[in-house]
């Protein structure tokens, strides 16, 4: 349970982290379509892990449209909360 | 005489055709493969052509 949640957040910091990547490269790189469908697919996939993640344990920032009652912002654990 | 003496006594370099200014240069990138995104982030870098890995230092010891 705890490692399936840890698993989805670091996928989830992985599809962010090459979401930036692409956004860099076509900043130089305008008309590279390859790299367009690339980001297109690493935001979109990402936003959807994102959905998940915040349906299955709470909320990763405090304006997610996904708390439920009663406000699941302040549960634990906290990002520096290893358990 | 370095390059350095002549900025202090304020001479450009440049009236000495010995010398020769420096060019940088960086090659355009091509995007070929990238890799998988949680790779990438283990690796700093989607894109393999720019992967630079430090070698191993033998007296550096902390990542083992």
């Amino acid at each position: 349970m705890k490692n399936e949640r840890e698993e989805l957040l670091k996928c989830i910091m992985a599809f962010d982290f090459a979401a930036i990547e692409m956004n860099l490269y076509l900043d130089t790189h305008p008309f590279d379509m390859c790299a367009i469908n690339l980001h297109n697919y690493y935001v979109t996939h990402g936003k959807a892990l994102r959905d998940q993640y915040e349906r299955l344990y709470g909320p990763i920032t405090a304006n997610s449209p996904h708390s439920r009652y009663p406000w699941k912002w302040i549960e634990s654990p906290w990002p520096w909360e290893q358990q | 005489m370095n390059e350095n003496a002549l900025y202090e006594m304020n001479i450009s370099p440049s009236c000495y055709p010995n010398f020769q200014l420096a060019k940088a240069y960086i090659p355009f990138q091509h995007l070929n493969c990238v890799y998988h995104p949680v790779t990438g982030l283990y690796k700093g870098t989607m894109f393999p052509e720019l992967y630079r890995p430090y070698g191993l230092d033998p007296e550096y010891v902390v990542d083992q």
